[in-house]
């Protein structure tokens, strides 16, 4: 993963969830994984194109999940409906895309797919040949990690 | 002294209670018994033991430490205790009190006693508590009572309940001490044990790896240490000696501009290598770039060795902090060897600071990236720059590294490793070359 391309999406996650989410978000060392991770419970995945080809995947567990969707809401959601997949959606459309801006204005052009929300328990998602970065990020709502696989095209 | 009394105060503050209520009702109309005597107690096999806390220098709870081959059945190994080496023995086996519990050797709780001037690691199952006592609830022991000899209990004590054997620490050692001076021989050759610590310190101490790759060069150094030090001891090893023997494994101007001597030698082999396989671009892997000083190096000693070549190169490390600061690297104008053209290659940015030229950053490519993880990179290589890298890997991950970064290569590609570094691997032959380790892809 070039350097270049780990502090947006670092940026991003951090300002987009304190705004959003809560104030007090703390970042943990980023990591980096090989090909085979663990889903806590809930992943949005994002996919990325153009100069570049990968995946983003917010991964967190249902529990933070419903925190995270009850906090941007602005009331407690206890049942993981409609709403709340919307409002994680939105979350991982939030961080991406600040993400991709501030990459674009470094001179590097990506696109985004739309966000997939895959939920489920004992998740492992698998990309051949591709290392992830992993910044782990800790809420007052729970724990997050952003997983950050990103190959070049050229 | 002050860390082993304040071990447990509140259950001390209880027992204490306990044993003023137990002991008043014996002892009549006493009110306040004054205590003479502490022990700190703690557990082998099933039963409880005992020692004078006035023996006692340390407790130690979870530490690490090294073995030592070769030694007698009861000495579990040696620790560095703020870089005095101290021997860590197991009482159970000392006493034969092997129930057959096995200890794992990593972490241990360890009482650090101090017996005629000499300190001894006692690896105990469970520390318990410092217990106050008086001298005269001390029974001396009967000859039937328990299964250490007679003449190393100083006393029974008990407690709850609960018998106490106190070990007299003085006579055990201080025997067994004398015991084992008798049963090593003087000529015994024990360089091989002292090599073998030697390195399980450098190891922890610095967090390398010596292994297959670099043990060679290492033992000489180490054997050079030892005759120029006089070493006929279980040699000390300081963080500073360790970090003094790392360096030296370490390739010549490592986290440094490469001086036109280097760039001769990388000349004749590697780039005579590389001109048959390639001429208007060279794709260049750093790997374990560093700040980046090996990075530019490779870079201009490419460029201008290969008249011109367009150079893509990406640099590699696992150090977030480091690989991220490379890339705006700002050095002292002095620093800069003559044949990397200061004026022409770098940019001053005040006060005869100077930063690499823009055009050359941008066709380096820094990657936060894990060695561990090369099969990931689809990418394929004109050279490969990995020195030193065994260091850092373990034994089995090297092996599999080299084997890895061969699939990255073309055919006929080159390898530079470390200096001092030795691979064996079919997929490679060694090229000739003068202090330098180059390797070419079958």
């Amino acid at each position: 993963m070039r350097v270049e391309y780990i502090n947006p999406f670092v940026e991003s996650a951090m300002s987009v969830l304190q705004t959003t989410v809560s104030s007090e978000v703390k970042r943990g060392a980023p990591k980096l994984s090989n090909s085979i991770n663990h889903i806590m419970g809930v992943a949005i995945i994002v996919g990325l194109a153009g100069q570049v080809s990968g995946r983003v995947i917010i991964d967190m567990s249902q529990e933070t999940a419903l925190n995270i969707a009850s906090s941007m809401n602005g009331e407690r959601l206890n049942t993981f409906d409609e709403l709340v997949s919307a409002t994680l959606t939105e979350l991982g459309n939030m961080i991406t895309g600040n993400a991709v801006t501030k990459l674009h204005q470094l001179g590097f052009k990506f696109d985004l797919t739309p966000p997939a929300l895959f939920m489920g328990d004992n998740l492992r998602i698998t990309d051949a040949k591709i290392e992830a970065l992993v910044v782990p990020l800790e809420l007052t709502e729970g724990k997050i990690e952003i997983n950050v696989a990103i190959k070049e095209n050229y | 002294m002050n860390q082993v009394e304040n071990m447990d105060f509140r259950y001390l503050m209880q027992n204490q209670k306990k044993i003023n209520t137990t002991s008043s009702s014996h002892k009549d109309n006493k009110n306040i018994i004054e205590y003479d005597f502490k022990i700190v107690s703690f557990k082998i096999g099933d039963e409880f033991y005992g020692i004078d806390i006035m023996a006692v220098k340390e407790i130690l709870k979870e530490k690490k430490f090294t073995r030592v081959p070769n030694a007698l059945e009861f000495v579990r190994g040696v620790l560095n205790l703020r870089g005095d080496i101290i021997p860590v023995i197991d009482l159970a086996k000392m006493f034969n009190l092997g129930n057959g519990k096995k200890i794992t050797n990593d972490l241990q709780s360890i009482i650090i006693i101090k017996v005629e001037n000499l300190l001894i690691g006692i690896i105990v199952e469970q520390i318990q508590h410092v217990i106050p006592l008086r001298k005269s609830d001390i029974q001396p022991p009967s000859p039937l009572l328990g299964s250490i000899n007679e003449r190393y209990i100083s006393g029974v004590v008990d407690i709850n309940n609960r018998l106490y054997v106190i070990l007299d620490t003085d006579s055990v050692f201080s025997d067994k001490e004398k015991a084992k001076k008798e049963t090593i021989p003087q000529d015994t050759d024990l360089t091989e044990e002292f090599f073998v610590y030697f390195v399980n310190q450098v190891e922890e101490l610095c967090g390398v790896h010596i292994n297959s790759a670099n043990k060679g060069k290492f033992r000489d150094y180490y054997n050079e240490y030892v005759t120029d030090n006089n070493i006929k001891e279980m040699p000390k090893v300081s963080k500073e000696i360790a970090e003094t023997m790392v360096n030296k494994v370490l390739s010549i101007h490592t986290d440094e501009f490469w001086e036109s001597n280097l760039i001769d030698r990388f000349n004749d082999s590697a780039i005579a290598a590389l001109g048959k396989i390639c001429s208007d671009e060279v794709r260049v892997m750093d790997i374990g770039c560093g700040n980046g000083f090996e990075t530019f190096s490779a870079y201009l000693a490419i460029h201008n060795s290969m008249n011109g070549a367009i150079v893509k190169l990406t640099a590699i490390d696992t150090n977030l902090a480091s690989v991220s600061s490379a890339s705006g690297l700002v050095v002292d104008g002095n620093i800069i060897p003559s044949w990397m053209e200061k004026q022409k290659n770098f940019i001053e940015v005040g006060g005869n600071q100077y930063k690499i030229h823009k055009e050359i950053n941008d066709k380096i490519y820094f990657e936060f990236h894990d060695a561990k993880n090369i099969s990931a990179n689809h990418k394929k290589f004109d050279i490969i720059i990995a020195r030193d890298m065994s260091l850092y890997l373990k034994e089995a991950e090297y092996i599999t590294f080299i084997d890895e970064i061969a699939d990255r290569l073309i055919k006929g590609g080159v390898l530079m490793i470390g200096d001092n570094e030795v691979i064996s691997n079919q997929k490679f032959t060694k090229v000739n070359a003068d202090r330098l380790s180059i390797f070419i892809k079958n």
